[in-house]
This record gives structure tokens, C-alpha cells and sequence, in this order.
């Protein structure tokens, strides 16, 4: 399953299911009283637009599907 | 058993806290507890998708889903680079049950033919969208489900507006395709090379 990815340094769009969750400190609670993912996720493979490994934060991942 | 307790947690966080799980070494079996429907089905995916078999228990509001991973090889090596596809990616959205106006049974059954036909564009064929009232042939009882079926298992992509299941009251009748929001849509838009609006 492939998670959408916006390449921080030329604004693309790709797919790849080939990243890792790190600096994962678990549940929090955000200041609006919501549960949020505390973890950071880096992709496993270059970027394929301009070859950096980027981090994101949990929270600016797309759900694929979410209904 | 690795157990995991995605309450309260809105997508794709609940996908991301198994992917971390079973990126974990010899992970057979787990659970993840949610909360609400999108999660459910987004974790029941993605667990399938790794060839992880699901079985879900319901306890009160919530879901218990159980993973048990079956031996069966991935089909990519780890070491594939994130891929820019060299297929033109064309996506068709269809935002009615009819093609055109002024007779809906004249309407219905272009819509089958036009459903039968769209294989003819091959590969490139990257994504099948389903909004308002396209929504109903995804359906149970819709006459181009089993070619829906048959096109979802051939791997094409089909997403259905998750709101528009909701509107009419189909989301549990859907038997095709992956519930989805507008941001996919959205975003589908824009990766794709064309995009063909019914």
C-alpha cells in the first residue's frame, strides 16, 4: 500500500510505500484536545524528484483512503 | 501478541502505528483497536495488503482487528526505488449512475456499455472514481459490479466518495473499490496525465 508523499523541495507529488516511522513518542493530546500521532516518519528511498531522504511529521501524512 | 490501541485516532495515524508494528521483526500476529469505521477499514487494508489475514470482533464503539501473517512472499524487494510511472496515468470519474440525459434507461445502458468498454484503454487506465450518484454502481445489486469486481482484481484502483456512500446511506452496500475523501480525489486529480469526467 502506497502513501502520497509532497516532495518539501519542488512542491511534486509521489507514491511509495517504502518509508519508517522514527522519534515515535506515541499518543499525545494536541492543544485542541484531539489525539495525535507524536512520531515522525522518513522515507526509506530517495526522494524521486530531487534524491533527499525527507522527514515528515505523522501529522502532514494523507490517508490513502480514508473514507 | 503485539497489541495496539489506535482509539481516538484519526487516519492514517491507526495505518501508521501497525506499519510501525509490523515493520518490527517476527511480527505474526497482532491487534489494533479503533474506533471508527474509516479506521477500521483502512487497517484491515493495509494489514491484507502486507499479506497479513484479518478478523475483526466488535466491542461496544469500538473494533478489534486481529492480523495473523500468512507465508506468502512480497511481491517487491525491499530495495525498488519509489517509482515515477512511464504509463500515462489517465483517471475516469464518473459523478453519475447514467451517461447523459433524456432517457435514464437509454442512460443506464450506456453507462454499462461505457463500464464494459473502459479495459480497452489498458494500462494506463490508473484510477476509477465514483461520486454522488456514481456511487450506486459500486453497490450490491449494481449490473456492472462484477465488472468492477473483476477490473479491482485486475488491480485497478477504484475509489468512492466515502461522503456520498453516506449520503444515500450505501456505505455498508459497497462491494467494490476503496472508500475515499476529497483530498484523495483531489490529489488523484493532480498526479494524474488526464482526467475524463462522466
Amino acid at each position: 500500500m502506497e502513501f502520497m508523499f509532497v516532495c518539501p523541495e519542488k512542491n511534486e507529488i509521489f507514491q511509495t510505500r517504502y518509508f519508517c516511522m522514527i522519534n515515535n513518542n506515541g499518543i499525545k493530546i494536541d492543544e485542541n484536545g484531539n489525539k495525535i500521532l507524536d512520531a515522525r516518519i522518513k522515507l526509506d528511498n530517495p526522494c524521486p524528484f530531487c534524491g533527499k531522504y525527507h522527514e515528515f511529521h505523522a501529522n502532514e501524512m494523507m490517508c490513502p483512503f480514508s473514507g | 501478541m503485539k497489541e495496539i490501541d489506535a482509539r481516538g485516532l484519526a487516519c492514517p495515524a491507526p495505518v501508521l502505528q501497525t506499519k510501525a508494528a509490523i515493520d518490527e521483526k517476527n511480527v505474526t500476529a497482532l491487534s489494533v483497536i479503533v474506533d471508527n469505521e474509516a479506521a477500521k477499514q483502512n487497517v484491515c487494508r493495509f494489514l491484507e495488503s502486507n499479506h497479513y489475514q484479518t478478523f475483526i470482533q466488535e466491542y461496544n464503539d469500538s473494533f478489534v482487528i486481529t492480523g495473523k501473517f500468512l507465508n506468502t512472499p512480497l511481491p517487491h524487494e525491499k530495495a525498488d526505488l519509489p517509482k515515477i510511472s512511464e504509463e500515462k496515468k489517465i483517471m475516469v470519474m464518473c459523478a453519475t449512475d447514467r451517461m447523459g440525459y433524456g432517457d435514464d434507461a437509454l442512460g443506464l445502458k450506456l453507462m454499462i456499455s461505457f463500464i464494459k468498454t473502459l479495459k480497452e484503454i489498458g494500462p494506463d487506465l490508473w484510477r476509477l472514481v465514483f461520486v454522488n450518484n456514481g456511487v450506486k454502481l459500486t453497490i450490491e445489486g449494481s449490473e456492472v459490479l462484477p465488472i468492477l469486481q473483476d477490473y479491482a482484481s485486475d488491480g485497478l484502483h477504484i475509489l468512492v466518495c466515502g461522503t456520498c456512500l453516506t449520503h444515500f446511506g450505501l456505505l455498508d452496500k459497497k462491494r467494490v473499490g476503496e472508500t475515499t475523501n476529497m483530498l484523495d480525489i483531489v490529489t488523484a486529480m493532480q498526479l494524474a496525465d488526464k482526467v475524463i469526467n462522466i
